[in-house]
């Protein structure tokens, strides 16, 4: 697939953007700077950012709730992220994610899945083009709600991809033991639609799949269900101490992780210079610098929340 | 001066199947979907006919996915439709739990959406036994972006499912399944919309107050003709709605009579009794000159058959609750 030079820098700076996102709220956990839970989502990026890359704005979005390389990949703007992830008012008439189909609402897991299949459902009755895009976890695949909304949008051929990223673990409990099958992605055929399982690290391949998914999608060729096999490279949220899997596990997993890999990707391919790297990188650290600074001086919403 | 209103005789059933085919005709979003809702007509018959003249991309059937129907119709309200979703049985809730406690309820809150109109239709009692038979609107209440409605009449049946459908926020619309057959004064007017929020007050009487709704009302009115071979008048409330809750009328009526009998079919502990009472007890205990009595369902596995009507209260036990007060 010939992907247009300037999508596959986009996708690099995003994937860079989130991953700093991320070490950014971890440094802000630590000194107090917003309260509730914090779900960090390094090294599971790739798929997201690829999502964002082919959906349209007003597509209807449930990003991956860990991390906010779903948001950053959407195109939400750096400053909304933090105004958002440190429970800040942001001024009146701002953007909101709404504006980007996203509705951050629903916590119990697997139990947005249908929620997202009816704005599916409501595209299709009213012959609107807006997809559905739902990312959820392996460990939401093994939820109930979820079987019934994939095989009500595969009955009334939905215009809604279902995407798991499987970074391996629900919490403490790896996938080998929450699952007895090896793809995710195998169940679609049990549905009537089609499944394929991606390199979840690789951006490139997350692309693809995810161009032919919300393109059947769009014209009408019903759902499908993508499996991107990834990895948590922390723990479930902060403080987590982890017991559950050795660090050399853990260890091995950075070797993969997606970001540098795309980078070394794209310098291979010539798309890149070192310099772009290093501009790049100073852009994006200031652009959250920015954005922390900005946030810091807005209001505080009552109450703390789960990131 | 009001013209007068042309009303004619239907069920219980035809009144809900004439609001639902009367909004849809009118607005083009309203959408009917559930378990054999379609061609079938809907396990109780309410919606017969509505397949024909609406065809299948308005009324249509689902999988038994219960919870993947409310949650439909949550999205597709997102997208600008006015669903009206059925559970075959409102004890099926349970299966259903998350999408109607926190996602139907909190959805438009959470979001900060302007509207989320969706009508979930919830048959409810009628003797089936467990998990067919149950009357669930003290979980509903318990839910705070839900409004919660539960007509006893055919008339109230049409009015309330109109404004139901009519209303930007979810509503748990509760129909109960022995009133399905029950034939009343309807009007035929497409405009009569009863409010939320107003209850009616279907016997006057000054010595007793006994607030119902839904089908215990019946009972409530066999109890209070007794009673007044007594000598007791009892006054009773029809709350039409829980939620939004008349208190205005239940406190006025209270004032009058100094007595208070709360009568509901669903389970007495943690129900809809005790919430009325405390009310009462908030905002009108001087008016009180004896105890609240609740009668209401006792705290057991409903079995169905002949067992329910034990496990139900009947009109005798709000004789007995009233005359427990004098």
């Amino acid at each position: 697939m010939d992907i247009h030079k300037e999508k596959l820098i986009e996708m690099y700076r995003k994937l860079l953007l989130a991953r700093k996102i991320d070490d950014k709220l971890y440094q802000l956990n630590s000194t107090g700077a917003f309260t509730g839970w914090l779900h960090l989502g390094a090294g599971q990026e790739a798929m997201s950012v690829a999502l964002g890359a082919v959906m349209r704005k007003d597509d209807w979005y449930k990003p991956d709730f860990r991390g906010n390389h779903g948001q950053v990949g959407k195109g939400i703007p750096t400053r909304l992220i933090f105004a958002t992830m440190m429970n800040k008012q942001v001024p009146e008439g701002s953007e909101t994610y709404q504006d980007y189909g996203i509705n951050t609402g629903g916590t119990t897991l697997g139990e947005t899945e249908p929620i997202l299949t009816g704005t599916a459902l409501g595209s299709k009755l009213q012959g609107l083009d807006r997809v559905t895009v739902n990312v959820f976890g392996d460990g939401t695949a093994n939820k109930g709600p979820v079987h019934e909304a994939m095989n009500m949008a595969a009955i009334w051929k939905l215009p809604i991809v279902y995407v798991c990223i499987n970074n391996q673990y629900a919490i403490s409990m790896p996938f080998n033991k929450s699952c007895a099958c090896t793809d995710i992605a195998d169940r679609a055929d049990g549905y009537g639609m089609p499944g394929v399982v991606v390199d979840g690290n690789d951006v490139i391949a997350c692309y693809e799949v995810a161009s032919d998914a919300i393109k059947r999608a769009r014209e009408g060729g019903g759902p499908s269900l993508i499996e991107a096999k990834t990895y948590r490279l922390r723990g479930h949220w902060e403080g987590d101490q982890e017991v559950y899997r050795s660090e050399e596990e853990v260890k091995e997993a950075w070797k993969k992780e997606p970001v540098g890999r795309y980078r070394e990707n794209l310098l291979k391919m010539g798309i890149f210079t070192n310099n772009d790297i290093e501009k790049m990188d100073a852009e994006t650290t200031a652009e959250i610098e920015d954005a922390v600074a900005w946030a810091s001086n807005l209001p505080t919403l009552a109450g703390g929340g789960m990131h | 001066m009001t013209a007068e209103i042309k009303k004619k005789d239907i069920t219980y059933r035809w009144a809900i199947n004439h609001a639902l085919a009367e909004e849809m005709r009118r607005d083009p979003k309203v959408i009917l979907y559930g378990e054999d809702v379609g061609k079938h007509g809907g396990n109780f018959a309410v919606s017969r006919g509505l397949f024909d003249e609406f065809g299948e991309n308005k009324v249509f059937d689902t999988p038994i996915s219960e919870t993947a129907i409310i949650g439909t119709a949550i999205g597709a309200a997102m997208t600008g439709l006015r669903p009206v979703v059925e559970l075959m049985f409102a004890g099926f809730i349970g299966t259903c739990f998350d999408q109607v406690f926190y996602k139907l309820s909190d959805w438009k809150h959470w979001n900060n959406l302007k509207s989320l109109p969706v009508v979930v239709r919830l048959p409810m009692g009628g003797g089936a036994g467990h998990e067919h038979s149950h009357c669930p609107e003290a979980l509903l209440i318990h839910s705070p972006g839900l409004k919660v409605v539960c007509p006893s009449t055919p008339y109230d049946a049409k009015g309330l499912l109109k404004t139901a459908i009519r209303d930007d926020d979810p509503v748990a619309y509760l129909e109960h399944i022995n009133l399905y057959a029950m034939k009343g004064p309807v009007p035929s007017d497409e405009e009569v919309l009863i409010p939320f929020g107003q209850a009616s007050v279907r016997r006057e009487g000054r010595d007793v107050t006994i607030i119902s709704y839904s089908s215990m009302i019946y009972k409530a009115l066999t109890a209070a003709e007794k009673l007044s071979q007594e000598g007791i008048e009892a006054e009773v409330i029809d709350l039409r709605t829980l939620v939004p809750l008349d208190e205005e009328a239940i406190l006025k009526s209270v004032e009058k009579t100094g007595k208070l009998v709360i009568a509901h079919e669903s389970m007495e502990r943690g129900g809809t009794g005790g919430w009325l009472a405390s009310i009462i007890i908030d905002k009108g205990f001087d008016y009180l000159d004896a105890p609240i009595k609740i009668v209401a369902g006792q705290n057991v596995t409903l079995l169905g058959g002949p067992v329910d009507p034990i496990s139900t209260p009947q009109a005798p036990n709000i004789i007995e609750a009233v005359k427990s007060l004098f």
